[in-house]
């Protein structure tokens, strides 16, 4: 489950993609719309409870579908 | 009936020395914070009266409480008010607001009336969140990052420590300086662990301000990271009602090396957010006018 996580992670960052915040609405719509008005790229990974920090997951575990990372890059 | 050391001041404050019966424009800011709401009357693009108050668990009326008290005494009326802009975590339920606009565009346009146009890094420390913003000389958002979602290192863990230690919220900052030697921080700011955290170090003895130096100094160092990736470029200023801890201001500015600009007198930090929202209420107003 975390090889995944890595996984992922080091493709994103091979892809140029910045990781910027974990969140969920209202917080995600508003921030996607400004990064985008900044000229990033905008990605929304999905998180799962098992990769998370043990401290964490009680506060995410009840809206774990909606809470999303955000990696952004600049456009080319 | 129990002491509740969180509760910060609510207070409203008309600006002296302002007529708004002679005013052209007469717009508002509304920002609706997960802790605080705030309302800022701006009279001509100029702050007249302001308040600040704790957000009740109904948005809207939080919203329309706050207007309305920083109108009290000013002999202004609701509908005197041309254009309104809410902003904040609850600025989708500010149902009277003409327009909505995010805090982050809100707080750098706030700043940069408050500070002036050398503002180029802005730290809001809110209630819920924190946010590092970066901005150009007009106060327009050129970068920024905000905390991961989670109240660890906001002004909501701090009403938490406040009220376990029994010590009044305002004095939690200059209490934390007051230690001889700096204790290591607790290894958590997150707002239920480092709870337990702090009734562990008050079981071993620890004296309360050893314990919020301990804390005030995890979250500098939390603060800081998220400063650090963003990059901190002078003026650097802190907005939110965080900006008024000591201890927190002083250890995250030995930290990052920089010194934040001092608050100014007239202007409190908190309310940047809200008056950011009243200027883009005023140039709203006026685009809709010319456009008409």
């Amino acid at each position: 489950m975390a090889e995944g996580k890595e996984s992922r992670v080091k493709k994103l960052q091979e892809e140029g993609w910045i990781k910027q915040t974990t969140i969920g609405e209202p917080r995600l719509s508003e921030i996607v719309q400004l990064y985008r008005s900044l000229g990033y790229e905008v990605s929304l990974e999905t998180i799962k409870l098992d990769e998370l920090d043990k401290e964490c997951r009680r506060c995410y575990e009840s809206e774990i579908g909606e809470v999303k990372t955000v990696y952004v890059r600049k456009k080319k | 009936m129990k002491k509740e050391y969180w509760r910060w001041p609510e207070y409203r404050r008309t600006v002296p020395g302002k007529d708004w019966t002679m005013a052209e424009v007469v717009t508002t800011g509304v920002d609706v914070g997960a802790v605080s709401s705030k309302a800022a009357i701006m009279v001509d693009g100029e702050l007249y009266a302001y308040s600040i108050m704790r957000t009740g668990a109904n948005s809207p009326d939080s919203a329309n409480k706050a207007v309305n008290w920083a109108l009290e005494g000013t002999k202004m009326k609701p509908d005197d008010i041309q254009y309104i802009v809410g902003t904040g975590y609850g600025r989708v339920n500010v149902p009277f607001a003409n327009k909505a606009i995010t805090e982050i565009t809100c707080h750098a346009r706030g700043a940069n009336y408050i500070w002036g146009p050398t503002v180029r890094t802005i730290l809001d420390m809110g209630g819920q969140d924190c946010k590092a913003i970066r901005c150009d000389e007009k106060g327009k958002v050129t970068a920024f990052l905000m905390n991961d979602k989670c109240a660890a290192g906001t002004g909501r863990g701090i009403e938490v420590i406040a009220d376990l230690l029994s010590v009044p919220i305002e004095e939690v900052g200059p209490m934390s300086l007051t230690v001889e030697k700096e204790p290591e921080p607790v290894s958590s700011t997150c707002v239920v662990f480092a709870k337990s955290e702090a009734m562990g170090l008050l079981r071993k003895g620890w004296p309360k301000e050893m314990v919020l130096a301990a804390y005030c100094s995890a979250m500098a160092s939390r603060i800081a990271e998220l400063l650090r990736r963003v990059g901190v470029q002078k003026d650097f200023v802190i907005t939110g009602g965080i900006s008024k801890n000591v201890g927190i201001v002083n250890r995250l500015e030995d930290i990052i090396g920089v010194k934040a600009l001092p608050m100014k007198k007239e202007f409190d930090p908190i309310i940047a957010g809200a008056i950011g929202a009243g200027l883009f209420a005023k140039d709203l107003y006026e685009k809709e006018r010319k456009d008409a």
